[in-house]
């Protein structure tokens, strides 16, 4: 029978063979010959003018129109910008509001407590809103997670230590999609992946929305045409005007009784008009069910985007 | 990339997870290189990236069950791979990290802790478990308890 060093062994030499099989063309700086960089040259200038002609010719030098779809837009009236977090409880919660779910992680390093918080931010809100709490009684088990211990535990940590919207809404994902739900948070300090990846259990940090449902994947076709928008008209795509870059994993977006959830990733403020686009990044938000503000859309790339209006 | 392909369970994602780590190292390089062992960083995030790849194909591979959809959710690693690659995925997070960086990079118990953030100590006793444990699922024996 095989030792297990010897397994490993073996594994690592066929790893490292796939690697070296791999048909990776050794990198070589790109040389310009004088001779082919002159006749490209000649052929630009040569194109140039030819368009040139052709554009008198046609009698017309004015650049190309692009046309905007027609976009019939209603008003809708906003929220008060005077709404304070008490009158967002009194109304069921900033969850009816576009907010802002964020936070951190905090490490002592001499053994004290795994310090988080975290915040809110609406611009339905006042002041910002944040809370801190403490998850020193599971922070020992952070190295050796449980995932089912985890479960338990971080939903007790996110009832006991989040307000009571966040904690239903956790309840909610998990009920409604227990496989999809993972009580995980993204701690991700640098924002470059560099300081901690998935770590179970934390119960917020940068991306707690991730926590709270960022994890409920939903999938969904993607149509071509998209919904309409309370009070927006029409929705279209915008082709070559999405910052596509901006935005290629944004799927953690679900129907909850409290709106559109988008999390994890990636969204896009759009004016009233439609016309401006402007992308947010890592950002969860709740897009509320009623209101000039979102609907589920989708990017050229086939993955879904939370598109929504920025209140004024 | 051989970090990522054992990690990730795929020769193809391995590719795309090396490649945005060294464009991520290159857009932060002002930073990045101002580190002491800039290959620690580099090779840290590959572990991460791989991980949370993992996690994010089981997620959608079970959101499509639900929905239907009868797509492969994650592409394969060819046969190269072997059964010991799988049983080290299936350990927890940290171990996985330590037995790749430990055996396919042949990087020490201390650096693998500088790699991971952690101590040697960690270190030694992630790759005691994940031995352990390997040894349990190969159905072979782990030489160092002999």
């Amino acid at each position: 029978m095989m030792t297990l060093d010897q397994k490993l062994d073996q594994a690592v030499a066929d790893v490292r063979q796939l690697v070296e099989d791999l048909d990776v063309p050794p990198f070589e700086k790109p040389r310009t010959s004088w001779v082919l960089a002159l006749a490209a040259a000649l052929v630009v200038v040569v194109l140039m003018g030819g368009l040139g002609w052709w554009l008198t010719a046609q009698g017309d030098d004015t650049p190309p129109v692009i046309t905007q779809p027609d976009v019939t837009t209603t008003t809708v009236p906003l929220p008060s910008q005077e709404l304070t977090m008490e009158k967002l409880n009194n109304q069921g919660g900033f969850l009816r509001s576009v907010a802002k779910i964020g936070g951190g992680c905090g490490e002592d390093l001499e053994g004290g407590p795994f310090v988080c918080e975290t915040s809110i931010d609406s611009p339905l809100l006042t002041e910002p809103f944040e809370v801190e709490y403490t998850v020193e009684a599971i922070f020992d088990q952070v190295l050796q997670p449980d995932d089912f211990e985890w479960e338990s535990k971080v939903g007790a940590a996110a009832r006991e230590s989040l307000e009571p919207e966040l904690a239903g809404l956790y309840t909610w994902a998990l009920a409604t999609y227990p496989d999809e739900t993972e009580t995980e948070c993204r701690v991700d300090f640098q924002g470059d992946d560099s300081v901690l990846a998935w770590e179970p259990g934390y119960a917020a940090n940068e991306q707690c929305g991730v926590y709270l449902g960022g994890l409920i994947n939903e999938y969904r076709p993607v149509p071509d045409e998209l919904p309409p928008a309370p009070g927006l008209g029409r929705w279209y795509r915008v082709p070559g005007q999405l910052p596509d870059a901006e935005f290629n994993s944004l799927f953690d977006v679900a129907e909850t009784p409290f709106g559109l959830l988008a999390t994890g990733t990636d969204g896009l403020w759009i004016s009233e008009d439609g016309v401006t686009w402007e992308p947010f990044a890592r950002d969860a938000v709740v897009f509320p069910e009623a209101g000039p503000f979102a609907r589920l859309a989708s990017s050229e790339l086939g993955t879904l985007c939370a598109y929504g209006v920025r209140p004024s | 990339m051989a970090l990522a392909a054992v990690l990730s369970g795929s020769r193809w994602a391995a590719e795309d997870l090396a490649q945005e780590t060294f464009s991520a190292a290159h857009q932060q390089w002002d930073r990045v290189g101002k580190y002491e062992h800039p290959q620690v960083w580099v090779r840290r995030v590959v572990a991460n990236k791989s991980v949370s790849f993992i996690r994010r194909s089981v997620a959608q591979a079970r959101a499509r069950t639900r929905l239907g959809h009868n797509r492969p959710p994650l592409p394969e690693m060819p046969d190269e791979s072997s059964e010991v690659w799988d049983a080290v995925r299936r350990l927890p997070r940290r171990q996985a990290q330590s037995v790749a960086l430990t055996y396919l990079e042949g990087l020490s118990v201390e650096e693998v802790g500088l790699v991971l953030g952690c101590s040697g100590g960690t270190v030694k006793t992630h790759l005691k478990r994940a031995r352990a444990t390997l040894a349990r699922r190969l159905a072979t024996s782990d030489g160092s308890e002999q």
